[in-house]
């Protein structure tokens, strides 16, 4: 392949996953532009240096890896420990929140989960991102986060469940809330 | 409702298509048990697509990134200079994330050196003079096919082990991004880190020089470590062999002070262990006894946990040990 076309297949794999990884950037790191700069590095570094994974089937592991390196990095040099809002810290089993017989579908379905998926602890939800955004196996999982394949296993059913249980608890709250106002009126 | 492991592990596999044919099987099989399978699978399977759907919307402008890295790339134009900043204390870190790329990966240059890449597990090198070397996982070390000239030169990245082949007249010299380790002919481990380099000598003799500051340097015998951070050499004796856990797998404590042992598990398992700060300051006082070999960090944390009636918990990737 000459330099031309693999620089046409490096556009390809930027373009396709730059937005993912700056996504899973910014769940370690809370600044967009210090995510884009990392995003970008690992890029450049990529064409510097290691042209040859560029068609490589171990491009997507080595993005994800390279990326969480730098931003563990980056908040290192920074001498901060990742940031985490209140919400986060909560004891993680706090799964159990009110159930609702499964029924019709939520209609705000889609922004209970968005937020839902935002305010997953931490572990599980870097585990959760790396599965949706960069579509590694839970083994690739395990190896880049240096974990057992059986923690990644279960923080990414625990991620599954507390959505789950988020989604229809926050509904069940909003059956609550409507409820309360009907009768008031 | 609860599944069993066994389902629960299929059922990830099927969210990401990677489930075997058997596994496909058992899991129909699993659903067609009960109405409240089929449901349970039902729900999940919408849940996972359309948080799929919320995650794949762009929030990060792609276009507007490619322009500027194809000018970077092409040299089109000047960098910004904030990030050029950016750019340049990235690069020194990138160094060490290179190292985690590839498996056993031997590239040659043109200039006639390998790369040796440690990426799923130690791995065990011979060099051009017989010399021999451990190189942990997630290390990279970079040697010519033969050593000519007046030293033998290896660059490092991560840590290693050296077993060098003694040869007064070809002196033996590991490069590091800080610092320079030379030896005439010895065993002793080399550990890079972001912030400081360790050496610590299991035989023989070793002279280990700051890049920076030739002037500064310490020669180090059998049994002793020293440290070279920002402020310098900084040397003592060593009263463990855990410096070679990642390489036999063995953690030993032996009326251990606590700091110790966290800064022993963090550099085994590559984790930060941390103490709380109330348990900071009575470190000293607290002592673990105990070894283990090739057990998961959790386990080896349980352990301590219940011997020393101390607790932990995680903080993203920190593991941080407190008095409850």
């Amino acid at each position: 392949m000459d330099v031309k076309e693999l620089y046409r297949q490096f556009q390809l794999v930027f373009e396709k996953f730059y937005d993912p990884l700056c996504k899973y950037a910014f769940s370690l790191v809370k600044e967009r532009e210090v995510c884009e700069d990392v995003v970008q590095e690992v890029f450049a570094r990529i064409w510097e240096n290691r042209k040859d994974l560029i068609a490589s089937e171990s491009i997507r592991f080595y993005l994800f890896t390279a990326v969480r390196n730098n931003c563990l990095t980056h908040l290192s040099r920074e001498q901060r420990m990742p940031v985490y809002s209140l919400s986060d810290m909560d004891p993680e089993d706090e799964a159990a929140l009110p159930a609702e017989p499964a029924g019709s579908e939520p209609v705000n379905y889609r922004a209970l989960l968005e937020k839902g998926i935002e305010q997953l602890p931490p572990k599980c939800k870097e585990v959760f991102m790396l599965s949706r955004m960069g579509d590694l196996s839970n083994q690739e999982i395990a190896d880049s986060l240096g974990i057992s394949i059986k923690t990644v296993n279960n923080q990414l059913w625990k991620a599954v469940k507390l959505l789950k249980a988020f989604a229809k608890g926050v509904h069940f709250w909003w059956g609550v809330i409507i409820l309360y106002f009907f009768q008031g009126s | 409702m609860e599944l069993s492991e066994h389902i629960q592990t299929i059922i990830e596999k099927h969210f990401q298509g990677r489930e075997s044919a058997e596994e496909r099987r058992l899991l129909e099989e699993w659903r067609g048990q009960h109405p409240d399978h089929e449901n349970e699978f039902r729900e999940l399977m919408l849940l996972w697509t359309e948080s799929g759907h919320i995650l794949n919307e762009p929030a990060f402008d792609t276009a507007g990134a490619w322009k500027r890295l194809d000018e970077r790339l092409n040299g089109k134009k000047k960098l910004r200079v904030a990030f050029s900043f950016r750019t340049l204390a990235a690069a020194a870190v990138m160094a060490g994330v290179l190292l985690l790329a590839g498996w056993l990966l031997f590239q040659r240059d043109h200039r006639n050196l390998q790369m040796a890449v440690a990426k799923t597990g130690n791995v065990e090198l011979s060099l051009p003079d017989g010399s021999k070397v451990t190189l942990r996982k997630g290390s990279s070390l970079q040697y010519p096919t033969v050593f000519k000239g007046e030293e033998r030169k290896v660059v490092l990245n991560g840590d290693a082990f050296f077993d060098v082949k003694a040869d007064d007249n070809q002196p033996f010299r590991i490069h590091t991004e800080r610092s320079v380790i030379q030896v005439l002919g010895t065993s002793f481990l080399v550990h890079t880190g972001n912030n400081e380099d360790r050496v610590v000598v299991a035989s023989g003799k070793v002279l280990f020089t700051d890049k920076k500051e030739p002037d500064q340097h310490c020669v180090l015998s059998a049994r002793q470590e020293a440290l070279l951070g920002n402020k310098g050499f900084e040397q003592q004796n060593v009263n463990d062999s855990n410096y070679l856990s990642w390489q036999t797998g063995v953690l030993q404590f032996e009326r251990a002070g606590l700091d110790r042992v966290a800064k022993d598990l963090s550099d085994h398992f590559g984790v930060p262990v941390l103490l709380d700060t109330t348990l900071e300051a009575r470190a000293g006082e607290l002592t673990v006894t105990a070894s283990f070999r090739e057990q998961p960090l959790e386990q080896v944390l349980g352990e301590i946990a219940a011997l020393t009636g101390l607790q932990y918990r995680r903080q993203n990737d920190t593991v941080i040990i407190f008095q409850p």
